[in-house]
């Protein structure tokens, strides 16, 4: 049993070829189950986004896994093999579970820290789960990537930051007004440029925006894109006493607002903070408005000294959420691990019950002249020296089990309590089980393992 | 036995202040929201332990004990923690936090080098509510005082930093410019009538008693505080000064706070019990 990811990224693959191997939405149960029936895969979860298509599988052997799911890639997109392999990454066991932590995490996407991705394995997963294609191992693990991508979100500040020039230009805004309900916006020119930030600021919370353009018309309908005014570079010094946010993006040769016109409304203004935000491409606004007390300026490379900023500090997050995952796949195998003690502690279970039965047999044939009382006490207490015979034993091999070693192990206890036999009449019982309930699928075949000791214990 | 028990507690109260406010430097330092949960318990502690050490005084000692330069100062920095975690509660700010800790844990360790057995140094009869309502309302003034003093270096600091366009993380953690500016304000506005309700409750204490207090010069610098704050306040509401000049006066304000303080134990002819 292997865990197994094999997938392309926009890392290793150029939009040209993940186009080619983007799963369609309306066809993913299809392919889930496809790829599901297809020989050596047990489990299997499909992940498609614009920027990564992977599949996630348990398979029984890793190269027979490799093979049949690569057949399985290059009959559903009808693509010769020999063409994509260069492009794939294949990843297994330890480094498949880290993987699907990287990315559930966001610490693989292209915008470092991103959490759509978190969502989008979820529908996977839970995709998966409906047509029946994931069993205890990835119903286990897709829960806990779930489980450690939040925490990495709500422990760490990776997605705190803006990472984005105009969300930058929102952030800074925040900085200095904290609060932007009755702030007005001023968009100077009805660039691009200034109607994405002004979009950001209005879904902020914005109370108006004012559009100032050399012509009226385009003014109008910047603005009534806001629910805004309109104005002309008329009326520009109205618009900017009202201002508490200026977004100025003109196609103007020289500056379009000067130091000495700020000065001149400063005491209309009463003096209130004025963040100004000059994207344009040769500057609207005199730099010097910036010596101005209560006056931020921000030109578009300050912004983007900004962006590099937080994506600094989200690398350095991101580390902290590497040693999170660290502990989270060691975690994983130490469950994995358990799994395969739940078959011996059956076993165990079985013989010692068996052991037990023939002893009472055998004191009902002998002492016939019993009543029926006292020999429900003799069973009684036979169980009871039998459950607590094996307490112990039990606890410790759970423990062992859960041991990077442990399958070493696991079979010195096997030897110890000569459980082969028992084992193999366990697997035989499993066969005929699975024969005859042929349409449910694994999902309901694997017991999911507790690590109470008591679900070992002898029932009376 | 009491007063074993009261050192010891109060002993305790020092050392766990100073572990949680290490805790919230690491944090400062270097983010980390565990660091910052445990600081933040370890203050509540504090606060607690500071309760019953300050209930026990007042039963042990049998009056509201704000009346030595230990007991005033005791009292000040359990209303920083207090608010600390008041203000924590409702606005998560946790630099706040910190530098009011710092200021409070710097008073409660000052605290350690005066006696906390002096005896007030008036006789009984001197003694009124008047006193104790008098003092009370000056030191929740000072602190109101302490924080908008704190909010305004921030203020500044932020202010520096953004005009400079130092995307630090200091700048990332401090709270925005006009939560800081609009705090500072009404902190100051709730400390300026404190404080002068705490004056005239002085000056009528002084006639009960038939003191004179033209001789006393704690009397007029308390003045000339409250007439600082008050052209602060004045300066904001007119729209006259906004935003770096104001934090500049808050700054500048509360420096006259701390030498009205330092002269009561000094030159004071009258506050004398402060020592």
């Amino acid at each position: 049993m292997h865990i197994l990811v094999i997938g392309l990224n926009y890392k290793t693959a150029p939009v040209e070829i993940r186009e080619r191997f983007a799963f369609k939405e309306e066809d993913m149960k299809r392919a889930v189950g496809a790829l599901r029936s297809a020989k050596s895969v047990q489990e299997c979860v499909i992940i498609g986004t614009c920027n990564r298509t992977e599949i996630y599988a348990v398979v029984d052997q890793l190269h027979t896994g490799r093979h049949y799911i690569k057949a399985f890639l290059s009959a559903w997109f009808d693509i010769d093999k020999t063409q994509f392999t260069d492009y794939l990454y294949i990843k297994e066991n330890d480094d498949a579970i880290g993987h699907l932590f990287r990315v559930v995490c966001g610490l693989d996407s292209m915008v470092l820290g991103e959490t759509q991705i978190l969502g989008q394995v979820r529908n996977s997963f839970i995709l998966s789960q409906e047509t029946k294609a994931t069993g205890t191992i990835f119903n286990n693990l897709f829960k806990q990537a779930i489980t450690v991508a939040k925490r990495a979100h709500s422990e760490t500040d990776i997605g705190k930051n803006a990472v984005s020039v105009s969300y930058a230009a929102v952030e800074l805004g925040k900085k200095i007004f904290g609060y932007f309900d009755k702030k007005t916006v001023v968009i100077l020119g009805a660039g691009k440029m200034g109607e994405l930030t002004g979009k950001h600021l209005q879904s902020n919370g914005v109370h108006k925006v004012i559009v100032v353009n050399r012509s009226l018309e385009r003014a109008q309908n910047l603005a009534d894109q806001f629910n805004g005014e309109a104005r002309t570079f008329d009326q520009l010094s109205q618009a900017l006493i009202a201002a508490d946010i200026v977004i100025s993006s003109t196609g103007a040769e020289g500056h379009v607002v000067t130091k000495k016109d700020i000065q001149a409304i400063s005491r209309k203004r009463n003096h209130r903070p004025l963040f100004m935000i000059d994207i344009a491409v040769p500057r609207d606004l005199d730099p010097e408005i910036n010596e101005l007390e209560n006056v931020f300026l921000y030109d578009i490379d300050d912004l983007q000294g900004i962006v590099d900023a937080n994506l600094q500090e989200r690398a350095r997050e991101a580390e902290k959420i590497g040693v999170m995952i660290d502990e989270e796949i060691a975690a994983f195998k130490a469950w994995l691990n358990t799994l395969g003690v739940v078959p011996v502690i059956t076993a165990l279970r079985e013989k010692s019950l068996r052991i037990q039965e023939e002893a009472i047999r055998n004191i009902e044939n002998k002492l016939p002249h019993l009543p029926e009382k006292d020999l429900r006490i003799i069973r009684k207490y036979s169980k009871t020296i039998v459950n607590q015979m094996l307490h112990d034993p039990l606890i410790r091999m759970k423990e062992m089990a859960a041991d990077s070693n442990g399958d070493e192990g696991l079979d010195l206890f096997i030897k110890i309590f000569a459980l082969e036999e028992e084992l193999a009449n366990q697997e035989r019982i499993k066969e005929e089980r699975k024969k005859q309930e042929k349409p449910q699928l694994d999902s309901t075949e694997f017991r999911l393992p507790t690590l109470r000791v008591s679900e070992a214990t002898v029932r009376s | 036995m009491l007063v074993t028990i009261q050192s010891w507690m109060y002993d305790m109260t020092v050392y766990i202040y100073a572990i949680s406010v290490l805790m919230y430097f690491s944090d400062f330092l270097q983010s980390n929201r565990r660091v910052n949960r445990t600081a933040f318990w370890l203050l509540a502690i504090v606060w607690i332990l500071q309760s019953v050490f300050f209930i026990s005084q007042m039963v042990s000692k049998d009056y509201f004990p704000v009346l030595t330069l230990f007991e005033t100062l005791f009292f000040y920095s359990w209303i920083m923690v207090t608010l600390s975690l008041v203000i924590n509660h409702f606005f998560k700010m946790d630099l706040l936090i910190f530098f009011t800790n710092i200021l409070g844990f710097i008073v409660m360790a000052v605290t350690i080098f005066a006696n906390p057995a002096a005896a007030p140094a008036l006789s009984e009869q001197l003694i009124s509510e008047l006193l104790f309502i008098h003092i009370s309302l000056a030191m929740l003034s000072y602190v109101a005082f302490s924080i908008s003093f704190i909010l305004s270096l921030m203020y500044l600091a932020q202010n520096k930093l953004l005009k400079e366009k130092r995307w630090s993380p200091l700048l990332r953690k401090l709270p925005s410019l006009g939560l800081l500016d609009l705090y500072a304000y009404r902190l100051t506005m709730m400390g300026v009538p404190l404080l002068f309700l705490g004056l005239i409750l002085g000056v009528l204490w002084a006639h009960v008693i038939g003191q004179s207090i033209w001789l006393d010069p704690k009397i007029f610098t308390s003045i000339l505080v409250v007439v600082v704050y008050c052209i602060y306040l004045y300066r904001r509401i007119s729209y006259d000064w906004q935003g770096k000049k104001l934090a500049t006066m808050n700054v500048v304000a509360f420096v006259f706070v701390l030498l009205n303080f330092l002269i009561s134990g000094s030159i004071s002819s009258f506050h004398q019990w402060l020592r």
